[in-house]
């Protein structure tokens, strides 16, 4: 019985924790996944069929009953591609694009950018707007973009269609990438599927090597750093400049480790299983100039964007400024891939903007010799550059509580709550209904006359408490955040910062010399792992497992990109 | 040996000693640092963390199983620190630190929580900055209320023992003037009764505002603490009953409540 209860614990979906795969959980499955895996590997069906029931288990796991969407899309865009390929005119092929195109993009619209657009409508036309109660599916961003490539390049006529369904499900669903990249191309991903798998030592434990590099940057460092990020972000008025600026470079290391982490892991286990994922990040912040940085910061979105948006909008082939324009709309058009919110536009607009730019400039650029203190200089304005931008990606609003008021709901007892605004401040009208009957009216002025009100409303213990709050929205906060930087930068915080904060500098100082160290180092590091004793890797990958749980945190933190 | 084989021994042998790790009683300390444990042992027996909305079984708890240290009768530098709660018995400690020859700091964070406590580093703060022998924390009374308390304050409740757990401290729980919704068993759970004084069980004379003790009241809830702490808790310090009242100020930091 007990046995039951623990393969439904395993199996049973907690929308609070999604899977991921520094999850103890994913541990077990995948202990249970690879053990059948080595067994079955050499039978081409028997783990198609597998590792396609494994994925949905994954996928499951992350997103609940979502996993029909998957599905869904699985169907629908291998039938397409299929019916592009079979259609004799061009009108009928572009017909079918144009139909698979619009389904993916459909449903990514409907679950991702709903609320934003109909929030941005009423706001326009004067109105309130209640969000709508939608859930995102995990990965959605990511494996619709994997299917819409897919489609184009049958289109394009640069792959081959698969003719089974069950390698397009595999390739669609492969779970090492499939709630957070990298964004495989089928034209990497779908010949591999007609090889036999052959797993080779090195490539096995290169991808070991991969995981726990990842499990160190994502479990370790990321998640352990965020914790004093978050509270800056949360509020950073109460923090001084020099706070704020360690919470920037703290932000700043923080996303690299946490992506990068995650797609190490993916990799690796992609390798472990025989399968080249390709490479997601190339130590993006050793980037001498922004289109050095776009080239190694997520790369897979990057060269999606470039080859499915950039060049199809007519790349640099039309003129300069339809280049620059192009350069613009492509990472203006990625910024909202990010996320649902204007903070994201910004940011990929001001991205598209330096690209133009530093494209407009290159000839100039390109005279200065490329020497180390130039090279010094040009580092050093591209990394914070690319900074000053994550601080608008990561701000988010901030509700400050301005008034509280507390009602016995006893003997049928109702509330309605308004906030009114006359003479220059907002008054806080709640009417009191007993029986329906109105018994009791208060006006509360606020004393503030911005209209960045809202209420919100709690219920316990049978005492509603009506809170009013101000929302200082993600923009504001990041620009007090820079204010604070620029404004109130007092090295004086600097050593008691230092002393209670030493562990998360330690960890700060520990990823950017990661990230430094020359490629060639890293890669000396991983081939002397991989040609270590088998006790000695047993030995570093216990310690590793230990150190995770040591720094493990109460909340297991969510993977950053799990909200695009 | 095929080696994704060796890749499943490898995850089996890891997963096999943290399970039994888990399990052991023993604790592995390497330099002052205890190595951590994983939850597979809950996992697999079925006991639930927090053992919410269940009576508290004490002897279920690890801090349960502490044993009464003996009287410390050395000299102490006090924090107090916590809510506004903590105004009143300051100053009757005030009297108890004049007689005992301890030396007293005072932080109030007016409208705190473990919330606030527990999401910053306030204490730990404080600590490096007084170094103080031992610790009064005086929170919990602005969580009375807070529905699914365990849930959202656990964590943050946990993240205020790691900042203490290695000096002498006791945490005075809140004056409660109703039934509260679990903060009180939550504190409990996590310190244990040799660290926990539970306020909640005295009866006081409230101001006004129906919340906070009268001066006199809190005279009287401080003279059971120190009786409590001189006999009951965890690791007794000298606090004996003062003649007279104390004539020197308190060292007084008074911390602005969050917007």
């Amino acid at each position: 019985m007990n046995f039951l209860r623990y393969i439904e614990e395993i199996l049973r979906y907690d929308a609070n924790s999604p899977m991921i795969f520094n999850s103890g959980i994913f541990l077990v499955l995948f202990i249970g996944f690879i053990s059948i895996y080595a067994l079955i590997h050499k039978n081409r069906i028997s783990v198609t069929l597998f590792v396609i029931a494994f994925s949905l288990l994954f996928y499951y796991k992350s997103s609940g009953w979502y996993l029909w969407i998957l599905v869904f899309t699985t169907i629908t865009d291998f039938s397409f591609a299929l019916a592009i390929v079979q259609a004799k005119k061009l009108i009928y092929k572009r017909i079918w694009l144009f139909l698979s195109v619009g389904v993916s993009l459909g449903i990514l619209f409907y679950f991702k950018y709903t609320n934003f657009f109909l929030g941005n409508f009423y706001t326009i036309a004067g109105n309130n707007f209640q969000p709508l109660d939608i859930f995102l599916p995990i990965g959605i961003s990511f494996y619709t973009f994997q299917s819409i490539s897919y489609v184009l390049d049958v289109y394009w006529k640069k792959i081959e269609p698969t003719k089974n369904i069950l390698d397009y499900a595999f390739f669609l669903s492969f779970f090492p990438q499939l709630v957070a990249g990298p964004i495989v191309k089928a034209n990497l991903f779908l010949p591999q599927l007609k090889k036999p798998i052959t797993i080779k030592k090195e490539e096995v434990y290169a991808g070991l090597w991969m995981i726990m590099v990842g499990l160190f940057k994502k479990a370790v460092i990321a998640d352990y750093i965020s914790q004093y990020n978050d509270l800056v972000f949360a509020d950073p008025t109460h923090y001084s400049g020099f706070e704020n600026l360690m919470a920037v470079y703290g932000y700043t290391l923080q996303i690299y480790c946490d992506f990068s982490g995650y797609s190490d892991m993916a990799i690796g286990l992609g390798k472990i299983m025989g399968f080249d994922l390709g490479v997601n990040f190339n130590f993006p912040y050793k980037a001498l100039n922004i289109t050095d940085f776009w080239r190694r910061w997520h790369i897979s979105l990057s060269s999606w964007l470039r080859d499915y948006l950039y060049i199809p909008l007519g790349g640099n082939r039309k003129g300069r400024t339809r280049m620059y324009i192009n350069l613009f709309i492509t990472m203006f058009l990625g910024g909202l891939w990010h996320g649902a919110s204007w903070k994201f536009v910004f940011w990929g607009a001001w991205h598209g903007l330096a690209l133009a730019i530093h494209k407009g400039t290159k000839s100039l650029l390109d005279k200065i010799p490329n020497k180390w203190p130039t090279n010094t200089v040009s580092w050093f304005i591209t990394f914070h550059f690319v900074i000053f931008l994550w601080i608008f990606f990561r701000a988010n609003n901030i509700e400050h509580q301005v008034y509280k008021y507390s009602e016995q709901m006893a003997d049928n007892k109702r509330t309605e709550s308004a906030i009114e605004y006359a003479n220059g401040v907002n008054i806080l009208k709640v009417k009191i209904f007993q029986n329906d009957s109105l018994v009791n009216t208060v006006n509360q002025p606020l004393g503030i006359s911005e209209n960045n009100l809202l209420i919100r409303k709690e219920i316990s213990q049978g005492t509603e408490t009506i809170v009013v709050k101000q929302v200082e929205d993600a923009f504001s906060v990041a620009v007090s955040i820079i204010k604070k930087i620029g404004t109130e930068m007092d090295l004086a915080f600097a050593w008691p910062f230092l002393k209670v904060r030493y562990v998360w500098v330690i960890l700060l100082v520990i990823g950017f010399v990661m990230h430094s160290t020359p490629v060639k180092w890293n890669n000396k590091v991983m081939e002397r792992y991989i040609k270590s004793s088998y006790i000695f890797k047993l030995a570093v990958f216990i310690i590793l497992v230990q150190v995770v749980i040591q720094f493990k945190s109460e909340d297991v933190q969510p993977f950053i990109y799990f909200q695009f | 040996m095929n080696i994704i084989w060796k890749i499943v021994a490898m995850l089996l042998i890891t997963t096999t000693l943290l399970t039994a790790y888990s399990f052991s009683d023993y604790e592995i300390e390497f330099k002052g640092i205890v190595l951590k444990k994983t939850p597979i042992k809950e996992f697999i027996l079925g006991i639930p963390e927090y053992p919410y909305g269940k009576a508290l079984n004490l002897r279920d708890t690890l801090v349960g199983k502490e044993v009464q240290q003996p009287a410390d009768t050395a000299s102490q530098r006090i924090l107090l620190i916590g809510d506004s709660m903590l105004e009143g018995l300051m100053l009757r400690l005030k009297d108890y630190v004049a007689a005992n020859g301890h030396d007293l700091k005072t932080v109030i964070w007016y409208s705190s929580s473990t919330l606030w406590y527990g999401s910053t580093d306030t204490l730990k703060y404080f600590i490096d900055e007084y170094k103080p022998t031992y610790i009064m924390l005086v929170l919990g009374a602005n969580e009375l209320f807070v529905s699914d308390i365990i849930r959202k304050r656990n964590k943050n409740v946990k993240h205020i023992i790691r900042q203490i757990d290695t000096l002498n401290y006791i945490w005075i729980g809140p004056p409660n003037w109703k039934d509260d919704t679990g903060i009180n068993e939550m504190i409990l759970k996590n310190v244990g009764p040799l660290h926990y004084f539970a306020s909640k069980n005295l009866n006081y004379k409230r101001t006004s505002d129906g919340a906070h003790p009268t001066k006199a009241s809190s005279a009287m809830w401080m003279d059971s603490i120190a009786v409590w702490v001189e006999n009951k808790s965890y690791k007794p310090i000298r606090l004996k009953k003062p003649d007279e009242k104390a004539r020197n100020s308190a060292n007084v930091t008074i911390l602005q409540p969050l917007r």
